[in-house]
C-alpha cells in the first residue's frame, strides 16, 4: 500500500453516527440560498422579491468562468434579496425563499435520461446547469474540472476516504447509494474514454469498501483502492499520490497528473443531474459531536438552517463550547446556528470541549510538526517567518505549498497556532506573488 | 446562544501531548540511571540531585519573577535541567558547585536567551563545561567506595590498554564517574523508553554513536590488536558518551529539526567526540563535541530545508516556463542566495581578521608584562624550594654534555637556568635547576628542582603543567611532596623505586621523576 509521509491519527469519533442510516429531512418555513457557495465569482440572483420559485429552478446564475448556479430546493416565493451570514462568518447576498410546502417542480425534474447519446458539451452544460460543485468542502465547480482534455486524463478518482474525524456522510453514501456512485463514475468515464475509475476508501471503512466492490463486479474500468487510514488521506495531493504515485504541487492541477478527483457526493450529484434530471439541491450532512443528543446523518435540502438540522437531531444534550461547520481538522467554527446549509456543508459538529482554546507556550523545537506535515514543510520555521511577516523567506521555505490540513497545530505539544499563522501568511504570499507577475 | 460559541481557526482538536508530559518522560527515562547512581554512591549523591533540581527550579522562578515574565516552572523543563546537571556531577562534590552550575544553566544559558526552546546550548551541558573549567579539581576527582581513582576512560587515555573487566564494569556501572553516567545499560534502557514514547527519534544517537565508532576504529590505533574489541567497548560505554548521545545530543532546542539535519548533526558531533577522545588530552570530549554541535545547529537548519511534497526542481522550472515568462522573474529573485552567502562569508572573514588583529595587539601590549610576571614567579619558586638562600648565581656550563655523560636515560629533557644558592654570608647552600620534560601526557612539564650541597632534594615546584585534569594534573599534590629529602637516582615503585606514581597517570609521574633525576645529576656533577 502506498501512502504519504506525515499525517496524524486523531480520535475519529465516527462511531457516534456511523450506524445511523441517512434520514430525509424536510425543509422548514424559510430557506436561505447564499449566492456564494463555491470557489470563484458569486452567482448573480436572477429573481426579484415576490417572484415565485419552483423546486430545481435556477435562482442565481453563474457569473464568471469559475462560478456555479444556485438552485432552489423548495417551491414558494422570494421573500427577500439580502446579505445573510454564512458559515465562514461573512455576510453574502442571499435569496431568501418562503416555502409553500407544495414542492412544485420545474419541467422535466426527475425524468430518467440516458447519457449514452449525449455529447461532451451538453454533458458539461448539464453539470453546470445543475449547479454541481465539489461537495467535500472545497466547493470547486465540477464542470470546470470535467472540462479537462480527455486525451490527458487517465484516472478519475472518487474520493471516498473521508479522513476528517466525526464525518460519516460519505460512509453512509457508500452503503446506501453505492449504485449512484458507480453510476456517476460510469457517466464521467463515458466522457473520458481513456481513463479508468478508482474509488478510494480508507481501510477503516472496510464494510463499505466490500459493498462497493461487490457492486463493481466485473466492470473493467472501475476499481476500488483501499488506502491507509490517516489524516489527511483525502487531501487531493495525498490522494493522487496514494492512488497513482504521482506528486503534484500548489502550482499544478490534478489534471497535470492525469487525474480528476471528485468527492463521493459530487459523483452522486452528477449521476442524479445527468440520469435523473435532479440538480444539486440536497446533500448528506452529518450532525454529530458529544453535545448532540442523537448524532445522525441527514439528507437535507440546501438552504435549511443549521438550527433546524440540530433540532432534528434532538438538539443539544449539553451546552456545546464549540460548533463547527465541517470536520474538526479543517472545518469552520461558527458563531450562530442561524446560517444556511450550503453545498459544501459536510457536517454540523458540536463539541462540549474546545481543545483549540488551550494556551500556547514557547516552541520547544520538538520537530513533531515537521514529522506530521504531509507537504514536507517545516511548520516550526515557516510559522515564525509568518509571524514576522517575512513573506519572501516564507515563499523560499515553500510556505505557499501548505494545504492547511492542520496536522502541525494538532500535534504541537506547546499548542502553538502553527497552521493558523501559516494560512494567513500563505494568503498574503500568494497575493504578493501575483502582484509581482 | 451566544455564550456557547468559541470561534477559532481550524484545526479545532489537539492531541493530548504537552510540553510537561515530554519533560516528565525524559525525567522518567533518566530515573533508572539516577537511582542506580544513588545506590552506588550513597545518600550524598541523592542530596546533590535534589539540590540541583530545586536550585534550577528556584533560579527559573526567580528570573521569571524579576523579569516580569510568567512563571513556567510547572512545565518541568527546569527540573529536567537540574536533574541532568546533578547526574553530571562527581558524587562527592561540595554542594555549592552544582548550585552555581544550575544558576549558570538556567539564567545565563536558558532564560537570558528567551527561556524554554530558545537556549543556544544545552543548559545542562553548558553548565557542566562551565564547571569543568571553573572547578577543574572538584569536577574531576572521582571516588568509588572511598577509594579515589581515575575513571575507566581516563585510565584508557593514560595506559592505552583496555581490559574485559573494565568493559563489564562499565556496562553494569561498577566504575567511578559522575552520578549518572556510570551505568551504560540503564541509560540505554532510558533511551529505548524515549524512542518508544516517541519523545526522541533514534536518528541522532545512532548517527552520533555510529560515526564515533567508525572514527575510533580508524584512528584509535587499536585496529588489529588483541584488545581492539575491548578498546572499542570502553570508548563506547565509558565516560559521558551514552548519557550524552541519548539525553544531551537529542535536546530539542539545540539539535536540528529535520531528519536530514539530524543526520548531519549526529555525524558532526560523532566526529568531534571521536577527535577529542582520540587526539585530545581531556577525556571529556563528549560535552565539548555536543556544545560545539549545538552552535552549528541553526546553520544546519538553515541549509536542510526539506523538499516540499510534489515540488521537483526540474518539473518546477518546466511549469514555470509553461505559464508566463514573467513569472520567472520573482522565482529567480528568490533564488539569489549566492550574494547573501557571499555577504555572510565576507562578514565572517572580516570579523575573524578584526578579532585576530585585536588579539595580536593585546598580545604585543602585554607580552613584556607577562614575561616579567613569569620571571618573578620563577624566582619566587627558587626561594620557596631552597630554604635559607638569599641570592642565586647563574652558573654557566654545558649542561647538555654533563647530562649525556650520565648512564641513565632521562627522556626528552630541556635544561633552563641552573643557579647556585647562597646564604647571607655568601656560602653556597645548594643549587636549583629550571628543567622541562617534554614527555608529559599533555605536553611540556616545566619544574624547578632544588637540592642542598649533598644533592638531597630540598624542594620541587611545578611551574607549568598541562596534563589530564583529575589525573596528571594531580602531580603537584600527589607526587611532588615525595621527592623532598631524597637523593640519588629516584624511581617509581613499579620499577622498584620509592616514588609512588600518581594514580592513573603513569606517564606524567615518569616524566616528572625523570626531570627530577636529571636535575639531581646536574646539581651533583656541574662543578666536578
Amino acid at each position: 500500500m502506498r501512502f504519504f509521509k506525515g499525517g496524524v491519527h486523531p480520535y475519529d469519533g465516527k462511531e457516534l453516527s456511523k450506524n445511523k442510516p441517512v434520514s430525509k429531512l424536510d425543509a422548514g418555513e424559510e430557506l436561505v440560498f447564499p449566492m456564494q457557495q463555491h470557489i470563484g465569482a458569486p452567482a448573480a440572483p436572477c429573481l426579484k422579491k415576490g417572484d415565485s420559485v419552483l423546486v430545481g429552478q435556477i435562482i442565481g446564475t453563474a457569473s464568471g468562468f469559475v462560478s456555479a448556479n444556485i438552485l432552489s430546493s423548495v417551491s414558494g416565493t422570494v421573500k427577500a434579496l439580502e446579505p445573510r451570514a454564512i458559515d465562514n462568518g461573512t455576510k453574502v447576498m442571499s435569496v431568501v425563499v418562503t416555502n409553500d410546502f407544495e414542492y412544485r417542480t420545474v419541467e422535466g425534474f426527475g425524468k430518467d435520461k440516458s447519457y449514452e447519446d449525449m455529447d461532451r458539451d451538453s454533458f458539461l452544460e448539464a453539470v453546470k446547469n445543475a449547479g454541481i460543485v465539489g461537495m467535500g468542502g472545497a466547493n470547486f465547480p465540477a464542470h470546470i474540472k470535467l472540462a479537462a482534455d480527455p486525451e490527458k486524463i487517465d484516472r478519475i478518482i472518487v474520493n471516498a476516504s473521508e479522513c476528517e474525524p466525526y464525518l460519516t456522510s460519505d460512509y453512509r453514501a457508500m452503503l446506501e447509494r453505492a449504485e449512484e456512485i458507480i453510476g456517476g463514475l460510469s457517466v464521467i468515464l463515458h466522457f473520458f474514454p481513456k481513463a479508468s475509475g478508482v474509488i478510494a476508501v480508507e481501510d477503516n471503512k472496510s464494510d463499505a469498501a466490500e459493498h462497493i466492490q461487490s457492486l463493481i463486479g466485473g466492470q473493467k474500468n472501475i476499481s476500488l483502492k483501499v488506502l491507509q487510514t490517516k489524516y489527511p488521506q483525502g487531501a487531493e495531493r495525498m490522494l493522487i499520490y496514494a492512488v497513482t504515485g504521482r506528486q503534484i504541487n500548489s502550482k499544478m492541477l490534478p489534471a497535470d497528473a492525469g487525474c480528476i478527483v471528485h468527492n463521493i457526493d459530487t459523483v452522486c450529484s452528477i449521476y442524479r443531474a445527468i440520469c435523473k434530471s435532479i440538480p444539486s439541491i440536497r446533500r448528506i450532512i452529518t450532525v454529530t459531536g458529544d453535545a448532540i443528543t442523537n448524532p445522525q446523518n441527514f439528507d437535507a435540502p440546501l438552504g435549511m438552517s443549521f438550527r433546524e438540522v440540530v433540532d432534528a437531531a434532538g438538539g443539544f444534550k449539553t451546552n456545546p463550547q464549540k460548533i463547527i461547520s465541517g470536520g474538526p481538522m479543517m472545518g469552520k467554527s461558527i458563531s450562530s446556528l442561524d446560517i444556511p446549509i450550503t453545498k459544501g456543508t459536510t457536517s454540523v459538529l458540536a463539541l462540549t470541549k474546545d481543545q483549540a482554546s488551550a494556551k500556547s507556550s514557547n516552541c520547544i523545537r520538538c520537530g513533531r510538526c515537521v514529522k506530521a506535515c504531509p507537504e514536507h514543510l517545516v511548520p516550526q520555521k515557516i510559522s515564525v517567518l509568518a509571524a514576522e511577516r517575512q513573506y519572501d523567506e516564507f515563499i523560499k521555505w515553500n510556505g505557499t505549498e501548505c494545504v492547511g490540513c492542520g496536522c502541525c497545530s494538532y500535534v504541537c505539544p506547546a499548542k502553538r497556532p502553527l497552521s493558523q499563522e501559516i494560512s494567513t501568511a500563505r494568503a498574503k504570499s500568494i497575493q504578493l506573488l501575483k502582484s509581482r507577475k | 446562544m451566544s455564550d456557547l460559541m468559541n470561534i477559532s481557526a481550524s484545526p479545532h482538536i489537539r492531541d493530548n501531548s504537552s510540553v510537561r508530559r515530554i519533560m516528565l518522560d525524559v525525567i522518567i527515562a533518566l530515573m533508572p540511571a539516577a537511582i542506580y547512581g544513588v545506590y552506588r554512591f550513597g545518600w550524598y549523591s541523592l542530596l546533590i540531585l535534589v539540590t540541583c533540581i530545586i536550585a534550577s527550579m528556584f533560579f527559573e522562578a526567580l528570573f521569571q519573577k524579576f523579569s516580569g515574565k510568567e512563571i513556567t516552572v510547572s512545565d518541568c523543563s527546569a527540573a529536567l535541567t537540574g536533574l541532568l546537571i546533578g547526574m553530571n556531577m562527581p558524587p562527592h562534590i561540595p554542594l555549592y558547585i552544582p548550585i552555581i552550575g544550575c544558576a549558570f544553566a538556567i539564567i545565563m544559558v536558558k532564560q537570558i536567551f528567551g527561556g524554554l526552546g530558545h537556549n543556544f546550548m544545552n543548559p545542562a551541558l553548558a553548565a557542566r563545561c562551565f564547571l569543568l573549567i571553573s572547578f577543574a579539581q572538584h569536577m574531576t576527582s572521582f571516588s568509588l567506595d572511598g577509594v579515589s581513582g581515575a575513571t575507566p576512560l581516563a585510565m584508557l587515555q593514560e595506559t592505552g590498554t583496555a581490559s574485559r573487566e573494565t568493559v563489564i564494569n562499565l556496562i553494569t556501572g561498577n566504575v567511578s564517574g559522575t552520578i549518572g553516567e556510570t551505568s551504560a545499560i540503564l541509560l540505554i534502557l532510558g533511551g529505548i523508553y524515549l524512542v518508544i514514547r516517541k519523545v526522541i527519534s533514534p536518528v541522532i544517537p545512532l548517527t552520533y554513536l555510529g560515526t564515533f565508532i567508525v572514527f575510533t576504529v580508524i584512528f584509535g590505533g587499536h585496529l588489529g590488536q588483541s584488545d581492539f574489541l575491548m578498546y572499542e567497548l570502553t570508548q563506547l560505554f565509558g565516560g559521558g558518551l551514552m548519557i550524552g548521545s541519548i539525553f544531551m545530543a537529542t535536546d530539542y532546542a539545540t539539535s536540528p529539526i529535520t531528519k536530514k539535519g539530524r543526520i548531519i548533526y549526529g555525524v558532526f558531533i560523532g566526529l568531534l567526540a571521536g577527535m577529542f577522545r582520540v587526539f585530545g588530552a581531556s577525556a571529556k570530549g563528549v560535552s565539548y563535541a555536543i556544545i560545539t554541535g549545538n552552535m552549528i545547529t541553526p546553520l544546519i537548519d538553515k541549509y536542510t530545508c526539506p523538499k516540499a511534497f510534489g515540488v521537483v526542481r526540474g518539473k518546477q522550472k518546466k511549469s514555470d516556463s509553461e505559464t508566463e515568462p514573467a513569472q520567472k522573474q520573482p522565482t529567480e529573485k528568490f533564488r539569489a542566495p549566492v550574494s547573501v552567502k557571499a555577504k555572510t562569508l565576507c562578514a565572517m572573514i572580516s570579523i575573524t581578521i578584526i578579532a585576530g588583529a585585536a588579539l595580536g595587539y593585546i598580545y604585543l601590549q602585554t607580552k613584556d608584562t607577562i614575561s616579567q610576571r613569569q620571571k618573578e614567579e620563577t624566582y619566587a619558586a627558587y626561594f620557596e624550594i631552597c630554604e635559607g638562600a638569599t641570592e642565586f648565581d647563574i652558573i654557566d656550563a654545558d649542561f647538555k654534555s654533563i647530562l649525556s655523560s650520565s648512564d641513565s636515560d632521562y627522556g626528552n629533557i630541556e635544561i633552563g637556568d641552573v643557579l647556585e644558592a647562597k646564604d647571607k654570608s655568601g656560602n653556597t647552600v645548594g643549587a636549583v635547576v629550571d628543567i622541562t620534560s617534554k614527555d608529559g601526557y599533555g605536553g611540556d612539564i616545566r619544574l624547578v628542582v632544588g637540592a642542598d650541597t649533598n644533592s638531597t632534594v630540598t624542594g620541587v615546584k611545578i611551574l607549568n603543567i598541562n596534563e589530564t585534569a583529575g589525573l596528571g594534573m594531580n602531580a603537584e599534590r600527589d607526587i611532588v611532596p615525595q621527592y623532598k629529602g631524597k637523593s640519588g637516582h629516584l624511581d617509581l615503585t613499579k620499577n622498584g623505586g620509592e616514588i609512588q606514581a600518581i594514580s592513573g597517570a603513569t606517564i606524567t609521574s615518569k616524566a616528572v621523576t625523570n626531570a627530577v633525576n636529571a636535575a639531581l645529576y646536574i646539581i651533583s656533577n656541574y662543578n666536578k
